[in-house]
């Protein structure tokens, strides 16, 4: 996407509307093509203005067919937009050192990533006189990021999806903070959880940012979508328990429960089918991720 | 550490040791009681495993002046120690670092305190640093009976594993503030600026263990790998934990490569 309709675009998320934006990770778009058949597309995602889509999770999403024609299924339903990383730039009004900033932030749970943009992108100089962002992006996704090769001959950069998707996320969540109301990120992936949870910690912290208006970033993940469908009855109870046999697996999940007297207690929890088939009938549960 | 000391200025270092003396020997007991709760009785063995519960960061580094530092970053102080210094040094460093963790008030408070004198601030953390490490150094040196000064400054040196201008300073300091001991302070003076040049040997032919006076070349990066170990295990579906292992490891290894090279 360039040009004029990344300048549409700047224009719809300044337009001062309570935007609802959904921001899918590859994982969910492949956990939403096995569900399909239950559960329709508009069901999901009617409730949101906008879904994106950055370029480096859509690659990773062309690497099957299925869920490539889900998302192109999706374009019937909703604005779905998929965003070069190029553009990222432009959605920060050309703020090239606070780009810097998002990336450094966003990569800072891989001390590797860190220790790279920090050598080879800022090569100890101050942060105005980096390369044009263009250049260092380029550097940073080509030498930066590990790769393996898939068995489709693609190289897959690891971490990319992630990376993008926590920085698209706080793009939006900064600079578009009046007109959008909701961020949320459809992804079960637990490091793109975590990219987004450390940088929100320095943003925070950060001079840059601390004090500016921002719109928090929620999740949905695969096991959260699953609770949300079945309390709104999407998915009846007699097949309940032959849904999460067949499309889910024993996995950690953040969550909060309401105590008898209204406290609130955290978990982070491995949580097998059996535990989780049980919380799904408990009302007093808030899945966090 | 402080200025560079030497015969010219020393009577100047024991002028400023007043001033702040009470305060150390003030901070040497609160050490005691607050950190030393097994009751560890070799001040070395002391100062690293407190060091090391503050995650401490060993490694060498090729620099004869560097001898450690508390890095900083946020909240978090991490204690560095150059293992390629003898390790005498290191132990001094140990305990002159320890100051700067616990009782520096420039890095206790969260902004800068630029009202702290550096100088005398350095000044601290070694008189500190000595107070920790000598009992009465002055008595044990008349205690010994080899006529040659530097031979039982080199034994005083072995007993409190002290470097040997910290022992001289020590003396001096007793010598002149306690004893008024003319004579021992003119030997300190005049041999105070010329370190003996082979220490190495001068252990070896006074019958003592020399590896105190060579470097260590340690290399420890606080714990970090068992701290990763123990996060990955918690959390086997957080990917970049991986990373972060195999990162420290590559850095490791790297480190200890260019280790290879200079400790021949």
């Amino acid at each position: 996407m360039k040009g004029e309709s990344m300048n549409d675009l700047k224009k719809y998320l300044s337009i001062g509307k309570s935007l609802k934006i959904c921001i899918l990770d590859n994982n969910s778009v492949e956990f939403l093509t096995w569900v399909r058949k239950n559960v329709i597309l508009e069901k999901i995602f009617s409730q949101y203005d906008m879904i994106l889509i950055p370029q480096w999770v859509w690659t990773e999403v062309c690497d099957s067919e299925n869920r490539k024609s889900y998302i192109n299924d999706l374009k019937h339903y909703s604005k779905v937009q998929i965003i070069d990383e190029v553009d990222y730039l432009t959605l920060v009004d050309y703020k090239e050192a606070e780009l810097y900033y998002l990336f450094l932030y966003c990569c800072y749970n891989v001390s590797r990533l860190v220790s790279f943009i920090k050598k080879n992108i800022l090569k100890n100089r101050p942060v105005e006189d980096l390369d044009p962002y263009e250049e260092w992006l380029g550097v940073f996704y080509e030498e930066g990021l590990d790769q393996r090769k898939l068995s489709n001959g693609r190289i897959q950069r690891k971490n990319a999806g992630e990376i993008s998707i926590a920085i698209l996320s706080y793009i939006l969540s900064y600079y578009y903070s009046g007109s959008i109301d909701i961020i949320t990120i459809f992804s079960s992936d637990r490091d793109t959880y975590e990219f987004v949870s450390k940088a929100k910690e320095i943003l925070y912290k950060d001079e840059r940012f601390k004090d500016r208006s921002n719109t928090s970033i929620t999740f949905k993940s695969n096991d959260f979508l699953i609770y949300e469908w079945t309390r709104l009855g999407y998915i009846d109870e007699q097949n309940i328990h032959t849904f999460v046999d067949s499309y889910r697996q024993t996995r950690r999940i953040k969550f909060t429960r309401k105590k008898q007297d209204n406290s609130i207690e955290e978990q982070d929890k491995l949580i097998d089918n059996a535990a989780f088939l049980e919380m799904l009938k408990d009302s007093t549960i808030h899945l966090i991720f | 550490m402080s200025e560079l000391i030497t015969s010219n200025n020393l009577e100047q270092v024991i002028e400023k040791n007043k001033l702040i003396k009470d305060d150390m020997l003030r901070l040497t007991n609160d050490f005691t009681v607050r950190f030393n709760k097994s009751g560890v009785t070799g001040q070395d063995k002391l100062s690293f495993s407190v060091l090391k519960e503050n995650h401490l960061i060993q490694i060498p580094i090729d620099d004869e002046y560097w001898g450690g530092a508390i890095i900083t970053k946020g909240n978090i102080k991490i204690p560095v120690i150059n293992t390629a210094q003898p390790r005498v040094y290191q132990y001094f460093v140990a305990w002159h670092e320890i100051y700067h963790l616990f009782y520096d008030l420039s890095l206790r408070d969260e902004t800068h305190n630029i009202a702290v004198d550096m100088d005398l601030n350095e000044r601290r953390a070694d008189y500190f640093a000595a107070k920790m490490i000598f009992g009465n150094v002055y008595d044990y040196y008349y205690s010994l009976d080899d006529e040659d000064f530097i031979d039982r400054v080199i034994k005083c040196m072995d007993v409190y594993k002290a470097p040997y201008k910290a022992v001289l300073i020590e003396l001096f300091e007793e010598a002149v503030t306690k004893y008024n001991d003319i004579d021992l302070k003119e030997k300190i003076l005049e041999h105070f600026d010329n370190k003996p040049e082979d220490l190495v040997q001068k252990f070896i032919d006074l019958e003592l263990d020399s590896e105190l006076v060579k470097p260590s070349y340690v290399v420890s990066l606080g714990g970090l790998e068992k701290k990763i170990q123990s996060v990955m295990k918690e959390n086997p579906d957080v990917s970049h934990h991986k990373d972060n292992y195999q990162f420290l490891l590559t850095l490791k290894n790297k480190i200890k490569k260019g280790v290879e090279g200079f400790a021949k």
